[in-house]
């Protein structure tokens, strides 16, 4: 039975009309036309489907919209406006989250299907822990599965944008 | 609202506001794209299949002075256009950044938001694969722009009033005499065109009238990011999961969770199908034509829903030999006989050549079959009309495809344009790529609407086309001096299915299957004793008994092939005393040094101490070794060298550290093929750790990431890749080659650890405890 729900996504409210039960992956998909979060497994098994609820990680594929009325979702999208408050300087919206920028300086992706989760669980583990080891982040991160083999230059990436974001983005 | 790139093309009016929905128009979705970025190109079925010869087919020249460069090849995470469009902007002399692949959409700053080809308007220059991109469409490419350079130099000439021998390129701008002008205003001034035919078709660099490779300002002396890396990480960018058209339904295709043994009733049989029982799901129907099963409605999750709820009895044929007892079964069936056998290389007195051998080694090795298995199931979206159809996939193949697409929904070719973005990673033409686009017209042709098919987990898990278990028999003989004197191996393999699953439940037969081959290329094609005493014997099991669907993995047959020979290499230096780089560059022929250099350079690259293998066995239970090996797919030589540590208590294997050295010739941005070497090197750890299909006697059963676990983040090795740039070399591929010896150098490297040899693939924890606990191979 459908129904009308309002969701907080990337700093805006939305009202959509859904099943309480339709995994948030297809609100944010098909109704909202967010392009990050994608369908992997629909099992929480892989982790392509990853956003931020209020600032944790979760698989959207299998967290039912209901569930998410009333607090914060963060998209990939959403990062660099998330950074930039963090930094307390929404005013001027950065393009790209430290994260994101690493990515492309590493040159990450391959095909780059589950980066949205890798990014997404990387924001997560540097809002905690400022200045990760390298087995931090390879627990933190060990619940996204990659194929084409990107894991080494994800870690690359992160150890670079936590030196960035320690230092305020400089 | 961010990341739509049907948003960011068109104006708001475009757009239908269904509830909270953005939807673009259908012919916008299709023609737009790439009306956009070329605003005077309009594809249409008389622009489908251009001349393979003409420079006006590979280039366009767009009113801004930019160029798009037009192939049938695809962007599938190897950065293929990247190296194309910089070996164009070479020949042509403008900037990189004046280059545009296909029918690609750029947004207002010249970012990539969509890489596209549009088979209404990319010329054919084959299927995408076998590494074989640089290495051969690459010589197309530079031969195209190389002869536009010439012809606009010759129309810059005629408009100037100055000899070609006087004029300059630079940015595109063509300088003579105090004057200059733009490629875009030749082109205008020419009406539109190019012109001009390549002959040859095919230029080698700084072959023929190419730019000499010692002028090079880009191909080798810069390292430029792949262009759809922005897109990719800030969300802007459209996979082909992302395209909506109006009217859209979505589908889901309903078979058994794992396919059955193909070409019989428990393939996919529906014997009964109760419509009743998603009677309680608003606005979803079932289609069907003969065997083949789709829900559709006109919400994805009610769909997934219905096809998860709607009770279907399958017909089962339990014939299937079980993934524990796939050995036995290849040997059962050898032994009766029905593995009819192929002589693929036979030189020399082998016979002759093993009796007077001063030793005779020899072993079997087995090898798990895998699957493909991206982390975005395929997806795929059709809209068939009556006379014509447009269809957006992910194909390697988007000229095979339109042919087959037209034969299968009866439509003359250049009505079926296939529009191709980009999906979740593909290793291989064996992929069910063709599958799902097909699948998705023939639901769209059915319900007469625009269609969204995209597979669930379990179904991408299971029913794609596997890349085929290998046994392999290895025997070979040596001198007193460590010399190879007589090699045979003998594959116990599958051939290829041919047909997509779709098809087949639609009805159509397949064609008998060819012969299963050996995989020459791996075989020790290189060492001396393949010009004296050398056999390979290929046995071919049917696909009749019981089988399911198989194909091409990336580099096919490589990692089955080297899990064997590259071992065995092994074991014979350990049987010569020798450290086995030595053994290899003994028995290497003279004129193949690349392959000696190419595994040098791995080993400079890495601490690696000679030694015999398993000659320095450490105590307690963890260990660790080293292992070496080389091979390829296709002309490029890769050397490997393997770190790992192995516990001996629980059997599981860490590797720590891969080090690969790649020759493949002329260097197309190297930092790129470093990238694709080492996406190579960790999918080789994982497939020759964890990667096993699991099947029983009636359907596959790996049909998730338990079922089929691969490498984790927590496991990943370090990585260390040495190109090695031979610019007096043609190019050659770089999609595949360091995963063949990496398989086998983590092999090797567990042996160097444990001093037990592990014969079969994966390297599991209980194979590794099995081994040291003295169990003997099954097979």
């Amino acid at each position: 039975m459908a129904s009308k729900l309002k969701i907080k996504v990337n700093g805006l409210v939305h009202s959509v009309t859904a099943s309480l039960d339709t995994p948030l992956l297809y609100v944010l998909h098909n109704e909202l036309h967010l392009h990050g979060p994608r369908f992997g497994c629909g099992l929480a098994q892989c982790g392509a489907c990853s956003v931020l609820l209020d600032g944790k990680e979760i698989r959207s594929c299998v967290t039912p919209v209901a569930a998410v009325s009333g607090k914060a979702i963060t998209t990939l999208e959403g990062l660099p406006a998330l950074w930039a408050k963090e930094r307390g300087t929404t005013a001027s919206s950065p393009a790209l989250h430290p994260l994101q920028q690493a990515w492309i300086n590493v040159q990450v992706p391959h095909c780059g299907y589950c980066q949205n989760g890798m990014m997404i669980q990387a924001a997560d583990l540097l809002s905690t822990t400022k200045n990760p080891t390298e087995d931090q982040i390879r627990t933190a991160m060990n619940g996204h599965l990659c194929r084409c083999g990107t894991y080494p230059r994800i870690l690359t990436a992160i150890k670079q944008a936590a030196a960035v974001m320690a230092k305020g983005g400089k | 609202m961010t990341g739509f790139l049907h948003e960011k093309e068109f104006s708001r009016k475009s757009f239908l506001k269904g509830t909270g929905g953005v939807v673009v128009g259908a012919s916008l979705a299709s023609a737009g794209l790439a009306a956009k970025a070329n605003a005077a190109f309009v594809p249409s079925p008389s622009t489908y299949n251009p001349p393979t010869n003409a420079v006006d087919s590979f280039l366009y020249v767009n009113p801004d002075n930019t160029i798009n460069l037009l192939t049938s090849q695809v962007e599938i995470g190897n950065g293929t256009p990247t190296g194309f469009l910089m070996i164009a902007a070479e020949e042509l002399d403008v900037d990189f950044g004046q280059m545009r692949y296909g029918s690609s959409v750029y947004d207002k700053d010249g970012a990539l938001i969509a890489t596209i080809t549009d088979g209404w308007r990319a010329v054919n220059t084959g299927g995408h694969g076998g590494s074989q991109a640089i290495q051969s469409v690459g010589q197309q490419v530079r031969a195209a722009a190389a002869t536009a350079k010439q012809q606009l130099l010759s129309l810059a000439s005629k408009q100037l009033g100055v000899p070609v021998s006087s004029l300059s390129v630079s940015k595109g701008v063509v300088s003579g005499g105090g004057k200059s002008v733009t490629y875009a205003d030749l082109v205008a001034a020419n009406g539109g065109k190019i012109g001009g035919t390549m002959s040859p078709t095919s230029l080698q660099p700084g072959a023929g009238i190419s730019k000499p490779v010692a002028n090079y300002a880009i191909v080798t002396k810069v390292r430029l990011p792949r262009e759809d890396i922005p897109a990719k990480v800030s969300g802007r960018y459209t996979y082909v999961h992302n395209i909506r058209l109006p009217g859209m339904l979505h589908a889901r295709w309903v078979r058994p969770r794992g396919q059955g043994p193909w070409l019989t009733d428990g393939f996919a049989t529906p014997l009964s199908v109760d419509e009743r029982s998603i009677a309680h799901i608003p606005n979803v129907r079932v289609v069907r034509r003969n065997n083949f099963l789709a829900v559709v409605g006109p919400k994805e999750y009610d769909v997934i829903q219905a096809a998860e709820q709607l009770k279907v009895k399958w017909a089962d044929t339990p014939i299937m030999p079980g993934h524990d007892n796939v050995w036995s079964y290849y040997r059962a069936m050898d032994a009766k006989g029905l593995t009819p056998a192929r002589i693929t290389a036979n030189t020399g007195d082998v016979e002759k050549a093993f009796a007077g051998a001063a030793k005779v080694v020899s072993a079997s090795f087995a090898y798990a079959f895998q699957g493909h298995t991206p982390i975005g199931p395929a997806c795929a979206v059709a809209d068939v009309r009556a006379d014509r159809a447009t269809v957006y996939c992910n194909t390697q193949n988007v000229p095979n495809l339109t042919t087959e697409m037209a034969q299968v929904l009866g439509l003359p070719a250049n009505m079926v344009r296939i529009i191709w973005h980009e999906g979740s990673s593909t290793f291989g033409n064996g992929y069910h790529a063709f599958d799902i686009a097909e699948s998705a017209a023939l639901i769209s042709q059915l319900v007469k609407a625009p269609v969204r098919l995209q597979l669930m987990r379990w179904d991408e898990q299971g029913w794609t086309r596997y890349g085929q278990g290998y046994l392999t028999d290895m025997k070979a003989g040596l001198d007193s001096k460590g010399n190879m004197v007589a090699y045979q191996a003998t594959q116990i393999n599958q051939p290829s299915t041919s047909l997509a699953a779709a098809r087949v439940l639609i009805g159509e037969v397949p064609g008998t299957p060819g012969a299963a081959g050996t995989n020459g290329e791996n075989l020790g094609p290189f060492y001396k004793v393949s010009a004296t005493n050398y056999r390979t014997i290929a046995k071919t099991v049917t696909q009749q008994l019981g089988m399911f669907q198989q194909g091409t993995l990336r580099a096919p047959s490589g990692p089955q092939t080297v899990f064997a020979s590259e071992q065995f290499i092994d074991m014979l230096a350990k049987e010569a005393n020798m450290d086995p780089f030595t053994f290899r560059a003994q028995n290497m022929k003279d004129e193949e040094w690349r392959w000696t250099a190419v595994l040098k350079a791995a080993i400079d690259a890495s601490p690696y101490k000679p030694h015999v293998p398993a000659s320095q066995l450490g105590t307690g239970d963890v260990v660790e070794g080293w292992g070496l090996a080389i091979g390829t797919h296709g002309a490029s030589r890769a050397g490997t060298v393997a770190h790992v540590e192995v516990n001996k208590k629980t059997g599981k294997v860490r590797v720590i550290h891969l080090y690969a050295g790649q020759d493949s010739g002329l260097a197309v941005n190297p930092g790129l093929i470093e990238n694709q070497m080492s996406g190579n090197l960790v999918q080789a750890t994982s497939k020759v750790l964890h990667e096993e299909l699991r099947f029983d006697k009636k359907r596959v059963t790996s049909t998730d990431w338990i079922s089929y676990p691969i490498l984790r983040f927590k496991d990943a090795p370090a990585v260390t890749t040495v190109v090695v740039q031979r610019t007096d070399q043609n190019p050659t591929g770089s999609g595949e080659p360091p995963l063949v010896p990496a398989i086998a150098a983590i092999a090797n490297a567990v042996y160097d650890a444990i001093g037990v040899r592990i014969f079969q693939a994966p390297i599991t924890p209980a194979r590794v405890r099995g081994a040291l606990a003295g169990d003997k191979p099954g097979f």
